[in-house]
C-alpha cells in the first residue's frame, strides 16, 4: 500500500515514520508538515492511505479528508485530543489514533486499511458514464451511450433508439454518429445500422440478433465485423 | 493577628469559590481554562517519542511536563502565587511548546526588571501564550512569537505577538473562549488594576497587558 503521513509536529511525523518502516507492504512515499502540500501532492499521485493529524496550523485534516474524493485514498486520522472524534468518522475515516499510541495499535489500523482495500480492489469499477450530445428539436440532447439499442440511419438523419423513452431523432450522417461514439463499444455493421457490441446476443453471416431485435450485417462489413469480434 | 489570617483566609476562599463558580462553573473547566488538553497530548505523544529513541531530552521533558501538573493541581485553590514560581512554569511550558516546532517557528521571550517581590495569579498569562502558538504557527511559512514581560515596581506589562496564519472559523471560537476565561478572571481577581488592549488586525495579534500586582 502506497501511503503518505502529515503531522505539523516534527516529533510526531518521526514516529510514523518509524512505525510505518516496521510493517512490510506498506510503503511510504513522502510526508508532509502541512495540509496544503499533501493536498497538491494527493492530487497528482496516486495514493492508497493517509495517516492525518487532525489538528494543525492554516488548513486542519479534516478539510483535508474532507476537499479529497470520498473513496480514494483512505484516511487514519491521528490526533491528541478526542474532540473532533464524531467528526472523523462523517468523513469516512478507516480508524482514528489517538496520541500516543502504541505500535500494536497502529498496526490495528493498518490492518483494517488493508481490508478496506481488499474489498474496494474485488468490486468491480462502476460502469462508465460515458455520454454523447445529439442536436434534436433544436436542443443538445444527452444520451448515455449505455442506453443506446442500436442507431438506424435513413437518408440525411438518424434515428437513436434508446431503453428509456422514445427514440431520438437527429439530422446527421451515421458516418458522423459513429466517430462520436466510443469507438470500442459501437461497431457499424450495415449501411443503415451501427450496434452496441456489448448487446450482441448471436450474429451470424447475415444478422445479428441484439435484444429480441434482428440486424441484417451489410455483404461489405461481413469482414470488419467479424475481425472486429475476433470472429474466424 | 489571628482576626487578620482568619478574614484574608475567608477572602481569600470566597475568591476562589467566585473563580469557580462564576468565571469558571466547574474545577474541569478551571483546569482546562489553565492547559489545553491538545498540548497536554501532543506534549505525552512526542515525550513518548523521545522515550522510543531513548533519546537523552526524554527525562527533561517529564520532569517539566511533571512540573506543570504538580502547579496546576497544587494552585487550584490559590489565587497568588510568587512570579519566580509562575516564570518557572511559563518557561517550562515554553521548552515543551518548542518540542512541538519545527524550525520554521522561532519564539523570542524576555523578562526584564524586578520581579523577586512580585506575587501574581497562576496561569493568567498562559490562555494568551496557548494562543499565540495556536495561532502564530504555520505549517510553510516562517513565523515568530514575541513575549515580554517587563516588571516596574509592581507593575507588569506583558505583551506577546505573533502573525495570524490560521483562518478556521471553528478554531478562532474556540480561542475566543479561552480568552473570555482570562478576562473574567482579571475582572475577579484585578479588578480596576488591569489594562488589556487586544490589537486585531488581519497579518498580526497583539495582546498588551498591564496588571498592578500586589
Amino acid at each position: 500500500m502506497r501511503c503518505i503521513a502529515v503531522d505539523d509536529e516534527p516529533l510526531a511525523l518521526e514516529l510514523m515514520e518509524t512505525y510505518i518502516a516496521q510493517v512490510p507492504g506498506l510503503d511510504l512515499l513522502t510526508t508532509f508538515t502541512d495540509a496544503i502540500s499533501a493536498w497538491g501532492f494527493l492530487k497528482k499521485n496516486q495514493v492508497d492511505l493517509v495517516f492525518l493529524d487532525i489538528q494543525m496550523p492554516d488548513i486542519n485534516g479534516l478539510q483535508l479528508a474532507k476537499s479529497l474524493d470520498r473513496k480514494n485514498p483512505m484516511v487514519i486520522f491521528t490526533t491528541a485530543y478526542s474532540k473532533y472524534a464524531v467528526e472523523g468518522f462523517n468523513v469516512e475515516a478507516v480508524d482514528y489514533l489517538l496520541k500516543p499510541f502504541e505500535f500494536s495499535r497502529f498496526m490495528e489500523a493498518v490492518n483494517k486499511a488493508r481490508v478496506q482495500k481488499a474489498l474496494k480492489d474485488t468490486i468491480p469499477p462502476v460502469e462508465d458514464d460515458q455520454a454523447i450530445y445529439v442536436k434534436s428539436d433544436y436542443q443538445n440532447v444527452r444520451i448515455a451511450t449505455r442506453d443506446i439499442q442500436y442507431i438506424e440511419g435513413f437518408d440525411d438523419y438518424i434515428r437513436i433508439h434508446v431503453d428509456t423513452g422514445k427514440s431520438i431523432y437527429t439530422l446527421m450522417s451515421l458516418k458522423s454518429m459513429l466517430e462520436k461514439l466510443p469507438s470500442t463499444d459501437f461497431l457499424r455493421v450495415h449501411r443503415s445500422y451501427i450496434v452496441p457490441v456489448k448487446r450482441i446476443k448471436r450474429i451470424n453471416n447475415q444478422q445479428i440478433q441484439l435484444g429480441d431485435k434482428e440486424i441484417p450485417i451489410g455483404k461489405s462489413y461481413v469482414d470488419a465485423v467479424r475481425t472486429f469480434l475476433n470472429i474466424k | 493577628m489571628a482576626y487578620y489570617l482568619f478574614v484574608q483566609l475567608q477572602e481569600s476562599v470566597r475568591r476562589a469559590d467566585q473563580v469557580l463558580a462564576t468565571a469558571l462553573q466547574s474545577e474541569l473547566s478551571f483546569l482546562k481554562a489553565q492547559i489545553n488538553p491538545h498540548f497536554l497530548f501532543n506534549t505525552l505523544n512526542n515525550i513518548y517519542v523521545l522515550t522510543l529513541k531513548k533519546s537523552e531530552s526524554a527525562p527533561t521533558a517529564v520532569m517539566k511536563l511533571s512540573n506543570l501538573m504538580r502547579k496546576i493541581t497544587n494552585d487550584t485553590a490559590v489565587d497568588f502565587v510568587p512570579f519566580e514560581e509562575e516564570e518557572q512554569f511559563i518557561r517550562d511550558y515554553l521548552d515543551l511548546q518548542e518540542l512541538r516546532l519545527s524550525e520554521k517557528t522561532k519564539v523570542n521571550y524576555e523578562v526584564t526588571g524586578d520581579y523577586s517581590r512580585c506575587n501574581i495569579a497562576p496561569r493568567i498569562l498562559i490562555p494568551f501564550i496557548d494562543n499565540a502558538f495556536k495561532f502564530g504557527v504555520s505549517g510553510h511559512t516562517a513565523s515568530e512569537i514575541d513575549i515580554r514581560l517587563r516588571f516596574e515596581g509592581n507593575n507588569l506589562h506583558f505583551s506577546i505577538k505573533n502573525a495570524i496564519h490560521q483562518s478556521s472559523g471553528e478554531s478562532m471560537e474556540s480561542a475566543g473562549v479561552g480568552l473570555e476565561n482570562s478576562k473574567r478572571r482579571l475582572d475577579l481577581l484585578y479588578k480596576d488594576r488591569y489594562e488589556l488592549s487586544i490589537n486585531h488586525t488581519k497579518e498580526s495579534y497583539e495582546v498588551l497587558l498591564q496588571i498592578e500586582l500586589l
